[in-house]
């Protein structure tokens, strides 16, 4: 059975301008503003309709990326405090090594009278038998700054180590079922130098940070017996482990 | 923690709790809150970028993953937030695609339980496709709205437009859809 075509439009033509500006809000909100928009009541319950499985397989590459970017922010935190240790153990060498600078010239008497007086009470304040080259038992030698950075040797920024941490979680498949797919292999892949240098390059990059294990003091360096108590809890989520983009800031800032 | 795959969305208080407690650390709270509203950021970004969808949700949410500390604000505002990420990803992406030779199309279509997919998605599927032959500022509006449901001014704030303009937006699309259906 066919229409008219005249019919046909004016029936369009009516129910196209049934959606008003009072309409549209109320189908944004969720109404039937009219029977003959029931039809495009239908499409947007559709639209916004419930999860379907398919669109939360990725639920597992999700969170493992979250935890992986929770365990190295918790690093980077802890950054700060080694640096802050650092710069108290230089100043301690740097104090030690002036004091012992003193305690020789005054010892050899080559400091003027009165520095040599200020000197002799200084050092008997400190219970220090006045000559002697090393004053005390030394806490701290001047920190190494010539030491390697303690960090992996693949070098890539934050982000895109977590994101390259999620790849790999894929890759292996300790991220659950779901598997990497194409382009994220091919990305991976391209990080990596090649297919065939993912398992090396993923087990470097996870290697030195795999696990929860508490902070350990790489070896090759000095104690850090003067080191303060780090207040790591407080500072973990302080710090913004990254930074380097910039980014739409949160609620309130204009975009572009 | 293994939970079968909800196909009911969090409440709105769950999800609100869900984002205190993924601020707090909580893998548990992050995934309540990505399954609450990754759906509404994997259709919106399909109806602005397309095929590759998928991927830049998954960049947006590593953006949400990497600043959640650094946010500040309630559900309202994180919507906003996730969705103007999802927003600049989808504008980079596009960028990025104009630059370069497109790839051949993925085959993975063929997955197993194709037909299965396909009844289950059918509805949504449909709807998000034939939104997505509005006109591009419509078509924006329509899903931020209906589907991700932000209120006018988050729209506004997001698409950089006035909100009266998000409005006529909004209803030209919806005009120009009950047309089609």
């Amino acid at each position: 059975m066919r229409l008219p075509r005249a019919l046909l439009h004016a029936m369009r033509t009516r129910r196209i301008h049934r959606v008003g500006p009072t309409e549209a809000e109320r189908m944004v909100a969720g109404d039937l503003p009219g029977p003959d928009l029931a039809a495009l009541r239908k499409l947007l319950d559709a639209a916004a309709a419930p999860a379907a499985a398919r669109e939360l397989a990725g639920e597992k590459a999700a969170v493992a990326a979250f935890r992986a970017h929770r365990t190295r922010a918790a690093r980077a935190a802890r950054r700060p405090s080694r640096m802050r240790a650092g710069v108290v153990s230089v100043a301690a060498g740097l104090a030690l090594l002036i004091l012992g600078g003193t305690a020789v010239a005054a010892r050899t008497g080559n400091l003027p009278a009165d520095a040599q007086q200020h000197a002799h009470r200084l050092f008997s304040a400190l219970g220090v038998p006045a000559p002697r080259t090393g004053p005390t038992p030394s806490p701290a030698r001047p920190a190494p700054t010539s030491a390697p950075p303690p960090s992996p040797s693949v070098s890539v920024s934050p982000s895109l180590e977590v994101t390259l941490l999620g790849w790999c979680d894929s890759w292996s498949g300790s991220a659950g079922p779901a598997p990497l797919d194409r382009e994220g292999r091919r990305r991976l892949a391209s990080a990596a130098g090649g297919e065939n240098g993912i398992p090396s390059f993923c087990s470097r990059l996870a290697g030195p940070h795999s696990g929860s294990a508490p902070p350990v003091t790489p070896s090759g360096r000095p104690s850090r017996s003067m080191s303060p108590s780090a207040p790591e809890t407080g500072t973990r989520y302080a710090t913004p482990p990254v930074r380097e983009r910039a980014s739409p800031g949160p609620a309130g800032s204009t975009p572009r | 923690m293994r939970r079968p795959a909800p196909t009911r969305p969090p409440a709105e208080t769950d999800l609100a709790g869900a984002l205190r407690a993924a601020q707090d650390g909580d893998p548990h709270g992050f995934a309540t809150l990505w399954r609450g509203l990754q759906p509404a950021v994997l259709r919106y970004l399909r109806v602005v970028v397309g095929e590759p969808a998928e991927d830049v949700a998954s960049e947006t949410w590593l953006h949400v993953i990497r600043d959640l500390d650094r946010f500040h604000g309630d559900l309202g505002s994180f919507r906003g937030w996730l969705f103007r990420i999802a927003r600049h990803r989808a504008l980079d992406e596009k960028r990025r695609r104009a630059s370069r030779p497109s790839p051949a199309p993925a085959l993975d279509a063929a997955a197993p339980d194709a037909a299965a997919v396909a009844a289950e998605q059918a509805g949504t599927a449909w709807a998000v496709e034939l939104i997505s032959t509005l006109p591009a500022d419509q078509a924006e509006a329509v899903m931020l709205r209906v589907v991700a449901g932000l209120d006018v001014a988050t729209t506004a704030g997001i698409l950089g437009k006035r909100p009266g303009a998000v409005r006529v937006a909004t209803m030209r699309g919806l005009r120009r859809l009950a047309g089609k259906v």
